[in-house]
């Protein structure tokens, strides 16, 4: 039983060529004697030229290659965009918000101080000035 | 071995440089391989052609960034598997479909009968395979369709050549259990 489990072990080693002579030469004195693991050997090697007996497709010479050239994105060889990675690109908007945000912001304070009255311009228009009319311009600053 | 590394060394620096043909040399020798690699780990037929003018496209963009610390159709066996693997994330589906390769190849044999059973088998392998998973399925179908040894297997999926044995075993006890459920039908 112990040398069935050490052979269900290597066994796929064994069909892949990949065990080492000593395991080898194990696998197959025991394949000789135990019914059981030859069953589950050739069960396997079933599998395998099942797999490797697949047919396999053939494409006409610069089959990719027409279809590729014919794509309107292909020819870009590398852009500064491609080196970022999907959460990088996901992320991109959110300095832009924060620049068109902070642009509104000046632009909304600028718009203010211009419908702003000062002392100052009073005084240069050469009105008459109470002290009412001084205090009441110097608070609203 | 040796001259095939080079030849792809040649066209990659043939491509770096400015030239084109080395990229269109490289997509015709590799194309075949990267759609058969790409059907078997998908399952889908048609797109499985998509997969690889993905996987082009993406060389294309990215093939001066190739250190060269690996062999070129290592990396592009990664690129594929990764590529695959996404397109089955969108999909959503690890099943195989209906529509597969096996009616465009068996549409070329004159006897019905032999295309009938033919058609039968592989859809029962692709339906058998589908249920084996993706990390595990990548290891089997490297080993049993390309034929790559489990070394450079551990270079393509980045795992250790335990781990592939071990995967590659896995892969097989599931396929086994999966196909001998159907076992008149194939044997």
């Amino acid at each position: 039983m112990k040398k069935c489990a050490k052979a269900k072990r290597l066994l796929s080693g064994y069909l892949d060529k990949e065990t080492p002579d000593k395991g080898a030469d194990f696998i197959r004195r025991h394949l000789s004697d135990c019914r059981i693991c030859s069953r589950e050997y050739s069960n396997l090697l079933n599998i395998k030229n099942m797999l490797s007996g697949r047919e396999r497709t053939v494409l006409a010479q610069d089959h990719i290659v027409k279809r590729l050239y014919t794509n309107r994105e292909f020819g870009k060889r590398y852009s500064l965009l491609d080196s970022l990675g999907s959460l990088s690109r996901s992320f991109m908007p959110v300095p832009a918000v924060i620049a068109a945000l902070f642009l509104a912001f000046v632009i909304s304070d600028l718009r203010k101080d211009q419908g702003r009255y000062y002392l100052e311009d009073y005084i240069m228009s050469a009105g008459p000035v109470t002290t009412e009319l001084a205090l009441e311009l110097i608070l609203t600053e | 071995m040796k001259s095939e590394i080079n030849e792809d060394i040649f066209y990659v620096q043939q491509f770096i440089g400015g030239e084109e043909q080395g990229f269109k040399m490289l997509v015709n020798k590799y194309q075949n391989n990267l759609l058969n690699l790409a059907y078997s780990l998908t399952g889908y037929c048609h797109e499985s052609e998509d997969i690889v003018q993905e996987v082009f496209f993406k060389v294309y963009r990215n093939l001066k960034f190739f250190k060269q610390r690996c062999r070129f159709s290592t990396w592009l066996y990664r690129i594929t598997v990764n590529t695959s693997y996404d397109f089955l994330r969108r999909k959503r589906i690890f099943k195989s479909r209906e529509g597969s390769l096996v009616d465009e190849i068996a549409d070329n044999r004159n006897n019905p009968r032999e295309k009938l059973l033919e058609k039968q088998r592989e859809d029962l392998l692709n339906r058998a395979l589908s249920k084996v998973p993706f990390k595990y399925r990548a290891a089997l179908i490297f080993k049993d369709i390309e034929g790559l040894s489990y070394v450079r297997i551990a270079r393509v999926l980045h795992c250790r050549i335990g781990t592939v044995e071990s995967r590659i075993y896995r892969a097989r006890q599931i396929l086994k259990k999966e196909l001998l459920k159907h076992k008149e039908d194939i044997i």
